[in-house]
């Protein structure tokens, strides 16, 4: 296979990967709903439309976003900090933790959600947004620990003992030399949290409710019940918000590690 | 012709001419070294050979037969890389048979060339071995068998001993050497050792920025080097700047500074043409009595510096008008304690007065 | 001074895994639970512990739904695998300076929710949709391109892409160009260089990606629900249905237990497999 072969493929591969969100962004701007492409024309009708619908925005910036932040920092904190337990102080156990912290990512998203909704009905807590940030709390930890706890292994030891050999206690040299370190990993997770919130719909299909529905779960009933282009425009603010996102994390971060 | 021809060579990245032209020759069964420091295109034009880099412009010839548009999996050279790419999944029989088996010989062949070809290396018995369990210079005879086995028209060579030790390295280049004038296999051989180049080839091209900056025998090289780079890559050198008073057929005088030195090679220089002065420091005398006085080439100085080298001792002279020489004398020599300060006499005998073309100085 | 750095890390880690012990381990404890009582219309779930749920699984339909998931599961993993070989190399290879815009166009429609590409794959195959379109101006009849199982699988093979791919990668990686180099050298061609030498070394990765992407299209459910059609009805639908609709608690429960069984072994695997892989690219 010949050099130019293959990058024939792989760019035929990249339009299959892209191509859903490429003709969800150009139906975003066609003027009719006729799901045309390329698109007949360009025009900000269903963002209109968008920013007139109540449920949508409800659902965008009420909801998601708001559930959004509260993971995000919930979860950096929460997943920082047991990523500095995990790699700094814990002597035993470690790899069981360490286990037991990842758990999440080994269980179906659906089965987190089904299990949480029959859950919060035993405890009555159905349909409240703090049942939703704790389900998406469950998926966003274990982004954190992993890219907080492989920001810290990658720190030389040696700079520390350094500013212990400057006179700097245990505490101190730890503030001031190791957590700037680990500053891009604890942002990175802090935009993965997010992102996994935002983009959630497993969970979310399980436990929201009336008032607690996601722009996800939003989309996904006006799908099956009444599918026109504001559904396209209100994608296309979510795929440019994330990959803003993304583009911020990537700077910080190798992205390698999300898998 | 039978061998390797390869004409003006050019290799571009994004409109820089990275090498080239390059233009050399190795008849059948030459052993030639492609020489020079890092970065002077060398390995570029060893992997233009092989094909993993696709000339621009230039031909390449095997017995005649141009190479230039073929892939690499069809050329029939073997090649030896530097860090060895054996195959960390497979036995060590399993390497040197891989080319064997591609081409579907009968399993009787592949065990019998396999053999042979271990046997050649020296390395029988580690059959069932994986390479992570060989030493450095294990994986580099199977790398070498591995080639060997496909019995290829050329063997070309990227600084396979660099990565061994000072004595493995001795080692093993006598045996590369004795390996290829048995078999009779054209070689070429990238190094950025003058040692190794002097040692072991019939022909070196010395390479400087994708240039060619001279073919020759290794003696040729080391004593007519016909460009200030080449005399200052090989061996070390006395290089000074100087001016042409007079010249005939087989006697130059050169004004270096306020001195005069005489050259027995006055062939292609005329008078008044700026030069660049070779003196090896090897060929440096020592003036030890007052009879014997040489006619020419007579100049008196004082030592600075003697640094013992436990075989040579390497000798730092100051003349005058701030001319300065690095003298080398064997320490068996010298029974007069040479030390800093000291006043000496040293003379050249005319045909160890070099002259080279100068050249503006580009770094 | 052991017990001190304990003390530390208890506290570090106590909001952690009380989350972690409160929603995720209780919660799945709850449905394991729930999976052996008996249902009630009335009151959703009684405590007499039966197997009856687990012996529903049995029933032809739930058979075929179960078949119908291993089905979708492995040709999803093949397709992955077939597609991201190729893809993964290509990454492998690439220089640094593209790399990072190719990772970010790999990822994006990774962390856009499944939804939104679903959607956009509906405009393509859809009825009034594009292919369709295409087809009709070159004077085809109209397709039905949707609401059967190869839309399903096209739908998890474009979601799940990258997770084979980026495990392919880091594996290929692993293998020095030299290596390569050397193969050509000796004759291989393309084909002879897959099979004989990056097949074999870029083994881990490839096994990774497969579990992984297996294990997360077993247990689907969006995409199915939207570009299945009742034809199509995998697993997770079945959870579904039976959580929020039927309200048959116990037997969703079952449906999860054993999901979860499957999975859990798919991704200890996996994990275990990422270790090895790790180790690799330690060493060169």
């Amino acid at each position: 296979m010949t050099r130019v072969s293959l990058l024939t493929v792989v760019v035929l591969i990249y339009l299959f990967l892209l191509a859903p969100l490429i003709i969800v962004v150009a139906v975003s701007f066609d003027p009719t709903d006729a799901f045309r492409f390329p698109p007949s024309g360009v025009s900000l009708r269903w963002y209109a439309a968008f920013f007139a619908s109540e449920t949508f925005l409800r659902a965008f910036f009420r909801v998601s976003l708001v559930v959004a932040v509260v993971v995000s920092a919930m979860a950096t904190a929460v997943g920082g900090l047991a990523a500095i337990g995990l790699v700094r102080f814990l002597t035993r156990g470690r790899t069981l933790v360490e286990t037991f912290f990842l758990a999440p990512i080994v269980v179906p998203e659906i089965l987190l959600g089904a299990a949480l909704f029959l859950y919060y009905s035993r405890i009555k807590m159905t349909t409240s947004l703090a049942g939703l940030v704790l389900g998406h709390l469950l998926l966003a930890i274990p982004y954190v620990v992993r890219t907080v706890a492989a920001g810290l292994a990658g720190i030389d030891p040696s700079l520390e003992e350094a500013a212990l050999s400057l006179g700097a206690s245990r505490p101190q040299a730890f503030w001031k030399v190791t957590v700037p370190m680990i500053r891009s990993s604890v942002l990175s997770g802090a935009i993965f949290a997010f992102i996994v919130s935002f983009s959630d719909i497993n969970i979310a299909l399980f436990v929201s409710g009336p008032d607690t529905v996601t722009l996800p779960v939003h989309v996904f009933s006006q799908i099956i019940w009444q599918a026109d282009p504001t559904i396209a425009a209100a994608s296309t603010l979510q795929i440019v918000l994330i990959a803003a996102l993304l583009a911020v994390a990537q700077r910080t971060f190798r992205l390698r590690v999300t898998v | 012709m039978r061998g390797l021809e390869v004409r003006d060579l050019t290799r571009c990245y994004s409109d820089a001419v990275v090498v080239g032209p390059v233009s050399f020759r190795a008849a059948e069964g030459e052993f030639v070294s492609l020489l020079g420091p890092s970065g002077c295109g060398k390995t570029t034009t060893l992997r233009c050979i092989a094909g993993f880099e696709t000339a621009d412009a230039g031909d390449i010839r095997v017995d005649g037969k141009s190479l230039v548009g073929l892939p690499p999996h069809r050329r029939d050279v073997g090649l030896v890389f530097q860090n060895y790419a054996l195959f960390p999944h497979l036995t060590v029989f399993e390497n040197v048979a891989f080319g064997l088996r591609l081409r579907r010989r009968p399993a009787a062949e592949i065990a019998r060339r396999v053999d042979e070809a271990l046997r050649l290396v020296d390395l029988v018995g580690l059959d069932a071995r994986h390479p992570s369990q060989l030493s450095g210079g294990q994986q580099q005879r199977v790398a070498l068998a591995r080639c060997l086995a496909l019995e290829p028209r050329l063997l070309l060579l990227d600084e396979p001993l660099s990565n061994l030790d000072l004595k493995l390295r001795l080692q093993m280049r006598a045996e590369i050497r004795k390996l290829q004038r048995r078999l009779g296999k054209t070689a070429i051989y990238v190094t950025h050792d003058q040692g190794e180049a002097l040692a072991l080839s019939d022909q070196i091209v010395v390479m400087s920025r994708g240039r060619v900056e001279q073919i020759g025998t290794p003696r040729e090289i080391y004593e007519t080097p016909r460009t200030r780079f080449v005399a200052d890559f090989i061996g070390a050198s006395n290089l000074l700047a100087g001016s042409v008073a007079s010249a005939s057929s087989d006697r130059v005088v050169v004004r270096v500074g306020d001195l005069s030195l005489t050259s027995s090679h006055g062939a292609d220089v005329a008078t008044g043409q700026s030069v660049t002065v070779l003196i090896r420091p090897e060929r440096v005398r020592l003036l030890r009595s007052a009879n014997d006085r040489p006619a020419s080439n007579l100049l008196a100085g004082r030592v600075v510096d003697v640094v013992y080298l436990g075989e040579d001792l390497q000798v730092s002279v100051e003349f005058e008008s701030r001319l300065a020489l690095t003298v080398t004398l064997k320490a068996s020599d010298t029974d007069e304690a040479l030390a800093p300060g000291a006043a000496v006499t040293v003379w050249i005998a005319p045909t160890d007065v070099r002259l080279l073309p100068a050249e503006r100085e580009t770094s | 001074m052991t017990t001190a750095r304990g003390w530390v890390a208890f506290v570090l880690l106590a909001p952690g895994l009380t989350v972690l012990t409160l929603f995720l381990l209780v919660p799945l404890g709850l449905i394991v639970v729930i999976s052996v009582f008996t249902y009630s219309p009335t009151q959703i779930w009684l405590p007499p512990v039966t197997t009856a749920n687990y012996v529903k699984f049995f029933d032809p339909y739930y058979l075929g739904v179960t078949w119908t998931t291993v089905r979708i599961g492995l040709v999803t993993t093949l397709v992955c695998a077939v597609l991201g070989y190729p893809l993964a190399y290509f990454l492998a290879r690439l220089r640094s300076r593209w790399l990072g815009l190719c990772l970010f166009l790999l990822i994006t429609p990774l962390m856009v929710s499944s939804v939104i590409r679903i959607f956009g794959w509906l405009v393509i195959l859809g009825r009034q949709g594009l292919v369709n379109a295409a087809l009709g101006a070159v004077g085809f009849a109209r397709v039905d391109l949707l609401y059967n199982e190869p839309a399903v699988v096209v739908g998890l093979t474009e979601l799940l892409l990258p997770f084979m791919v980026l495990p392919l990668m880091t594996a290929i990686e692993t293998i020095p160009r030299s290596v390569e180099e050397a193969a050509r050298n000796l004759g291989a061609g393309s084909f002879a260089l897959f099979q004989r030498v990056l097949l074999p070394l870029s083994l881990p990765g490839l096994v990774s990606g497969a579990l992984l992407v297996y294990s997360v299209s077993i247990s689907a459910l969006v995409t199915p629900a939207l570009m299945g059609g009742r034809k199509t009805r995998m697993l997770g639908n079945l959870v579904y249905d039976e959580v929020l609709t039927s309200m048959n608690w116990p037997f969703a429960s079952a449906i999860a237990v054993v999901l979860l069984i499957v999975t859990g072994a798919v991704m200890a695997t996996y994990l275990r497999t990422m270790r090895v892989l790790a180790r690799r690219v330690g060493r060169p």
